[in-house]
């Protein structure tokens, strides 16, 4: 006799089903097919990203010269100096994607934190105003920051103005609800023993709840911080200017090299600062 | 239903009707009269009527879900009675304004059930937090707390015995000190009136016995108005002036230390009436109504004659 409840076998057997259907539901218009030649394909795109382009910057090769059909020379390109401007080209561009993603961050911090302790379920808040602050976060939350750079481009037109609103508007939603969820977690009995002294509302959140909320506010804050940095590489795809946009540039022109640099560095750059922010969330503890 | 509340007893009053004089007295620190609080369905306190003199150190005693804490809260305005009157110095701060109700609340020091102390900051910051009430909201916002406040924070830590301790982390003392900080919190607070609800509850025996002398020995250095929520028979006739008996959230026993005998507490522990045989009103009268005596019930125990509906075999 099995020891594991009959609904855990149920919860288990419903989702089997649920991914059963899903399957044949693509497969019956053909939607789970791998193409013609999968592995040859597969091949050649990895030979072509196989080649990034920094690594021309690091050697001297003969110039390249481009003639006209007469003969005559029309320009001379040295590969080396190319690639070490557009690797210097890269480098701004990183700098703003990273700062679209951290302004967009902060921006999204200070406008979740009185709305996340508004849709805080366990503190008496005035009813339609907590249902309000659920419903306004659940909108940003479910409306994801690609879909919110194409409106905004539209609205305060090409570059990071666009980037950062659109991170802003959907990490609000996102760090609203986490906050208003930790503080569900968190034991009320310290805010009700400030809240006997006299103390104001204000008051009695400040000290009696944030305390207790901070490292995971914090920690909350780096890892949506970590995830718009990812967000804003592939938000230039829209227009809203950083790396996205030598990404789509690299795409469309087939330049694999290229996008295999561009590839590289958005690793980097994700692994590093989650490196950064796991050291700073231990030392919160 | 909560209209019916309103309307048979109203608890926001701005005539002063039902007021008797005697309520409004502003020498007497406490006077409940009439209290009924109810969550959800269930009356937690039924008509509950108590005054207490200036001075005076009261513990309440009762079985586990009497209504004791109940009581504490309504007393110490962290609730409004669902009807009936809580006065504190001949103020009735839930008929008046929010900002009256934290003012009258900062002559309250409660010390809640379980060591309800702020884990992630140091014991001071914990003690200071008292004067929450007394210093701009918007300094204290930064962290900014007078210099004064500090220096009286330092002096309750001393007072109670963890000095020693005012750097560390609250979260990583053992039960009994972080009681202490709760205490010292209340202190700087520099109430009146101390509620203290259940505060040996996590300590052993001897540090219980040193919880309450050191209670005892601040109420009488201060002229402090206590009330304690306790469990322990002995420490409680040890400490108090006045011993109340609750059960099933009412009165069941009220007397001077001197006039209460052993036995009236062990019954009151069995949930046996230690003074007078045990009412019936409410389960008579929710038994002889059924669906409509949500009212009825919110009346329980005063509704004139209710005493006399027989109790009926369900």
């Amino acid at each position: 006799m099995s020891l594991i409840r009959a609904r855990w076998w149920f919860i288990l057997l419903a989702y089997g089903v649920t991914v059963f259907l899903a399957v044949r539901l693509l497969s019956a218009d053909g939607g789970m097919s791998f193409g013609k030649q999968p592995l040859k394909n597969l091949t050649r795109t990895f030979n072509e990203l196989s080649h990034p382009s920094f690594l021309d910057a690091l050697v001297q090769r003969p110039a390249v010269e481009f003639r006209s059909d007469d003969g005559t020379l029309l320009r001379t390109e040295d590969p080396q100096k190319e690639e070490i401007n557009f690797l210097m080209g890269v480098g701004r561009a990183a700098v703003v994607t990273l700062s679209i993603a951290t302004v967009g961050t902060a921006l999204a911090a200070l406008f979740a934190m009185p709305f996340g302790v508004l849709a805080a379920q366990n503190l008496p808040t005035f009813g339609p105003l907590r249902k309000f602050a659920q419903g306004l976060l659940n909108i940003c939350r479910s409306i994801h920051t690609l879909v919110f750079g194409l409106f905004l481009v539209g609205i305060v037109g090409l570059g990071p103005m666009a980037g950062i609103l659109a991170i802003a508007l959907h990490s609000f939603g996102t760090l609203g609800k986490l906050l208003a969820e930790t503080i569900e977690t968190i034991d009320l009995g310290p805010a009700y023993a400030i809240r006997s002294v006299g103390a104001s509302r204000l008051q009695t959140v400040a000290w009696g709840i944030v305390p207790n909320l901070l490292p995971a506010w914090v920690s909350n804050i780096l890892y949506v911080w970590e995830f718009n940095i990812r967000d804003s590489t592939v938000l230039g795809l829209v227009g809203a200017g950083g790396l996205g946009l030598l990404l789509t540039e690299s795409l469309s022109l087939f330049q694999w090299g290229r996008l295999a640099t561009l590839l590289i560095l958005i690793v980097g750059l994700v692994w590093t600062f989650d490196g950064i922010s796991r050291r700073v969330r231990l030392s919160l503890h | 239903m909560a209209s019916a509340v309103v309307f048979a007893y109203p608890c926001i009053n701005p005539f002063g009707l039902h007021m008797n004089p005697q309520e409004t007295d502003p020498s007497i620190p406490v006077a409940v009269s009439r209290a009924l609080w109810m969550a959800r369905d269930n009356i937690i306190v039924s008509d509950v009527s108590l005054s207490i003199p200036q001075g005076q150190r009261v513990v309440i005693l009762g079985p586990n879900g009497a209504g004791k804490s109940s009581l504490l809260k309504l007393m110490g305005l962290m609730m409004p009675p669902s009807s009936g009157h809580v006065h504190i110095f001949g103020h009735e701060p839930w008929a008046e304004s929010q900002s009256k109700i934290r003012s009258v609340r900062s002559r309250i020091a409660w010390i809640p059930q379980g060591l309800q102390v702020v884990g992630r900051l140091s014991v001071l910051n914990n003690a200071v937090l008292g004067c929450l009430a007394r210093v701009s909201p918007l300094k204290t916002l930064l962290g900014w707390f007078p210099e004064e406040e500090i220096e009286k924070a330092r002096q309750a830590l001393q007072e109670v015995g963890v000095e020693s301790l005012s750097d560390r982390r609250t979260d990583t003392l053992s039960g009994g000190e972080r009681q202490k900080v709760a205490i010292a919190r209340a202190l700087v607070q520099g109430g009146d009136i101390l509620f203290a609800d259940e505060p040996t509850a996590a300590l052993d025996p001897v540090a219980s016995r040193d919880m309450m002398q050191l209670i005892k020995r601040l109420s009488q250095e201060r002229g402090l108005t206590t009330v304690t929520v306790l469990h322990d028979i002995e420490l409680a006739m040890e400490f108090a002036d006045r011993i109340v008996g609750m059960s099933d959230g009412k009165l069941v026993l009220d007397l001077p230390t001197s006039d209460v005998r052993k036995e009236q507490l062990d019954r009151l522990y069995h949930h046996l009436s230690p003074v007078e045989p045990p009412s019936v009103v409410k389960k008579s009268a929710t038994a002889v109504l059924g669906k409509s005596s949500a009212v009825l019930r919110l009346l329980s125990g005063r509704a004139p004659g209710a005493e006399k509906i027989p109790p009926q075999k369900t």
